[in-house]
């Protein structure tokens, strides 16, 4: 059987599942490049199928994981990434000075760029854009920079941000969309309507968007560094289903595959035509126990009356009763990276020696019988409704049931149980976050009794303090050490049992060369293109 | 006649405001809040009470309801809460698309369907009768998922005749158009193929034993007239009514075709609207799938009687 056939067959096996297919993951012919390297030609349209549709284009409103990844080739930010994830400069000519106080930031800014309408990029521009996140109604920014007071343009070139308070975090936010900076001119002609059209500085311009079906983006020619780009245009197409990406990257209907499940990744590798380009994410997924959240979201913390929320001994032997290196082989290959903290080993705020809880079921049947509650304890557990989650689920139900627990898994329309999450009407939740740049856009909502996804309902005194201080401390070691003490108390609250951080997975074609593809799971297409010796 | 489009056209309107009522009541049945669903990652309570203000969600339901109804029948369905586009000019861009895989889908199954029911028929009981069943038993118990895929491996990856997915317009590309709706269309039209071939096969056995065929065999006729012109004829009276309900159906129903085939139509915008609690989406696409459903029975109650000068649309009619 050729290698065609074999993949065909393979995949047939997985329609007739209705399910993914999961051939033993050894590595074939394919995959092996690094797609970060080789020539690229000038020119081509590559086709990026996101696998999800993006909500609307514009830096203020925007909320979705896969809008970020479109706006990642039209608008470039203040600071980004680089690929060890630290922040560096993009918009900004430099990292941000800060007072002493920590209340005053200035942030000097690029001269001689122009957006991809040819108009003037400079510090008045930064401030109408910052201006813009902080005050438009319905803002999805106004949170991520909230201890912003004033804009201030010191001169053509600086710009100076006062703050109520100091806010470490504010760089890495100005290294996501609240740093995105929009035209002024295009933001007179459309104003709230800028998703129509948007236009800011990037790589390529907005060109069409056809709901539900495509956004097309084409080369720039005002970006200031036109000459590293290679393509033409990129088309980003929303194909939900997994199968169905996979199966039209296979037939060369589209270059790059994003969200590519961890059991179809030997599929992609077995195949010389293809290859998978990896990345350990920076969010995490965990289970939410709802330990003080009985009435809704934030103060009041009333306990829901489940014996997860009553005994912390529980909550342990719960704990220890998960095998996380099973659960990983069992559900994704093996693929994901097991942990046990809110910060991903591939940030550079990784708590590092952490060490998890162990998987004891012994010792998890000891705690539950000197808890004194009756076996099997009941335990419901929310998952996501799709085959891969409630997997998840029936193995936690099979690995808690050995130490006494009646895990019930219901799988819940994900909208559903967001509802359910916010009202506390839960015992446990399978949920993750997908990660940003600074530990404490990971941690601090989630963990700090004031978080508006507090779904834990955590109300630890311990825990609030030092996630202030770690808000308003400077020095970056100050700051590692601090998250070190709040994960180590968060572990042992345990309103979330952390249990592993994705590995994110792009299939792509093989002549694809040049792109970038960091932990936080943003495709960068500006230096992609198609290789050389193809053209 | 015209008392009788009337009185149908009447009736339309109030099918067409009780479905409006259920589906604005329906959609907000449904789990889920809109601004959670919407609000991504960024669920602050801020943002949540923005979002509900900006699209009226904290208004109490009735008059949401009027809101949303004194729009609509000026032809404004509000816009996306998700994307922010006009759900009328979404509405329009989607319509086309799934009209047109529909319609396509319906002539597969016509010119498919109706011979094989013919010859099915004609040749009852014996071993085309019982193949050309067996094709349509499997042809309806065969899930368009699978179908859809075995054809995207078979012809799109294998042997790359087709593309695997996606749309052009026939205006921009007709032969891409056609090339990218072959596949669906076949998929779409398997299922109601084999209705259209069991539905014909019954008609054309009874007609062949009615009275009027035996007059005209007696008359001398030859037997492909007596199929062609007489049995086949009072035969389509009952297949177009299947057509009829069907092309309605079809236009909500193309869901997991356009999945399958990444179809930007009608049946993904409405799935993916409901994933997302995009409710003027929801209740836009539904209340024009409505109209559509009534239009379509409509025109098939007119087609009777050109197939049938018989029947007579009157007043007293149904």
């Amino acid at each position: 059987m050729t290698k065609h056939r074999l993949s065909l067959a393979t995949l047939a096996v997985a329609a007739l599942l209705g399910a993914a297919c999961s051939p033993v993951g050894q590595d074939g012919g394919g995959g092996t490049e690094d797609p970060r390297t080789g020539q690229a030609r000038k020119g081509g349209d590559l086709v990026v199928a996101l696998s999800e549709e993006p909500d609307r284009l514009d830096p203020s409103l925007a909320r979705t994981f896969v809008g970020r990844i479109v706006f990642s080739s039209i608008c470039e930010k203040l600071y980004d990434v680089d690929e060890n994830l630290e922040v560096v400069p993009q918009l900004a000519a430099d990292l941000p000075d800060v007072s002493d106080d920590g209340l005053t930031v200035r942030i000097p800014v690029r001269e001689g760029i122009t957006f991809n309408d040819g108009t003037n990029f400079d510090a008045e521009a930064v401030k109408r854009s910052l201006d813009r996140h902080r005050e438009i109604s319905g803002s999805a920014r106004a949170s991520e920079i909230a201890p912003i007071e004033e804009v201030r343009v010191v001169d053509d070139t600086t710009v100076e941000i006062g703050l109520s308070e100091p806010f470490a975090p504010l760089t890495a936010a100005l290294a996501d969309r609240a740093g995105m900076i929009m035209s002024p001119a295009q933001l007179d002609k459309l104003g709230e309507n800028f998703a129509d059209e948007p236009v800011c500085v990037g790589p390529f311009s907005f060109a069409e968007r056809k709901a539900q079906d495509r956004i097309v983006v084409t080369k720039s020619e005002h970006y200031y560094d036109a000459g590293k780009v290679n393509l033409d245009r990129v088309v980003y197409r929303t194909i939900a289903e997994p199968n169905v990406r996979l199966s039209n990257l296979r037939s060369g209907d589209i270059h790059v595959a994003e969200d590519v499940a961890p059991t179809d990744v030997a599929t992609i590798q077995n195949d010389a035509n293809f290859q998978v380009v990896e990345t350990t994410s920076i969010g995490y997924q965990g289970i939410t126990v709802n330990i003080g959240n009985g009435d809704g979201v934030g103060p009041p913390f009333t306990k829901p009356g489940t014996p997860l929320a009553s005994e912390e001994k529980l909550r342990e032997a719960f704990e220890l009763s998960l095998d996380r290196d099973a659960l990983n082989k069992i559900v994704f290959d093996g693929r994901h990276t097991p942990g046990c903290t809110p910060l991903s080993p591939a940030s550079p705020w990784a708590v590092e020696g952490f060490e998890c809880t162990p998987h004891d079921v012994e010792a998890a049947k000891r705690l539950v019988r000197e808890s004194g509650i009756p076996t099997p304890i009941p335990v419901e557990l929310i998952t996501a409704n799709n085959a891969e989650e409630v997997r998840v689920g029936e193995v936690i139900q099979s690995m808690a049931k050995e130490a006494g627990f009646a895990v019930t898994v219901r799988p819940t329309e994900f909208a559903a149980a967001l509802d359910e999450a916010e009202a506390g009407n839960f015992d446990t939740f399978r949920i993750g976050w997908s990660g940003r740049i600074d530990a404490d856009q990971n941690v601090h909502q989630f963990q700090h009794s004031s978080g508006s996804l507090n779904w834990a309902g955590t109300n630890d005194a311990d825990i609030d303090r030092l996630l202030d201080e770690a808000r308003a401390a400077q020095s970056t070691e100050e700051r590692k050490e601090l998250y070190r003490q709040a994960v180590e108390r968060a572990s042992e609250v345990r309103g979330i049992i952390y249990l592993y951080h994705e590995n994110l997975f792009l299939g792509a074609a093989q002549e694809i060369v040049g792109l970038e593809y960091f932990g936080d799971g943003l495709i960068r297409v500006t230096n992609a293109g198609f290789a050389a010796e193809q053209g | 006649m015209g008392r009788y489009l009337l009185r149908r056209a009447g009736a339309s309107l109030v099918v067409l405001f009780l479905a409006a009522v259920v589906v604005f009541a329906g959609v907000r049945a449904l789990p889920g809040d809109p601004a959670l669903a919407l609000a991504g990652e960024e669920r602050d309570p801020e943002s949540l009470a923005a979002i509900r203000a900006k699209y009226g969600l904290d208004e109490p339901i009735l008059v949401q309801f009027w809101n949303w109804l004194t729009l609509a029948l000026q032809g404004d369905f509000g816009e996306s809460i998700r994307t922010g586009i006009d759900v009328t000019d979404i509405l329009l861009s989607k319509l086309p698309i799934t009209i047109e895989l529909s319609v396509l889908s319906v002539l597969v199954a016509v010119v498919l369907g109706i011979p094989a029911g013919v010859l099915a028929a004609v040749k009852k009981d014996t071993w085309i009768d019982h193949t050309s069943s067996g094709i349509a038993l499997f042809g309806l118990s065969i899930p368009n998922f699978w179908l859809g895929l075995m054809l995207i491996l078979g012809l799109a990856i294998y042997f790359p005749i087709f593309p695997a997915s996606g749309y052009v317009s026939p205006l921009e590309d007709p032969i891409g158009n056609l090339m990218r709706m072959v596949l669906p269309a076949f998929v779409l039209g398997t299922a109601f193929t084999a209705v259209v071939m069991r539905q014909m096969r019954s008609a054309m056995v009874e007609s062949l034993t009615a009275d009027y065929i035996r007059t005209a065999r007696s008359k001398g006729l030859g037997e492909f007239t007596v199929v062609a012109s007489h049995a086949m004829r009072n035969s389509l009276i009952t297949v177009t009514t299947v057509v009829g309900l069907q092309l309605g159906a079809l236009i909500s129903g193309a869901v997991v075709t356009e999945q399958i085939f990444v179809i930007p139509g009608f049946g993904k915008l409405i799935v993916d609207a409901v994933f997302q609690r995009d409710f003027p989406v929801i209740q836009g696409a539904i209340i024009v799938t409505t109209a559509g459903y009534i239009l379509v029975n409509f025109v098939v109650d007119i087609v009777y009687s050109l197939l049938n000068p018989r029947i007579r649309i009157t007043g007293a009619a149904t």
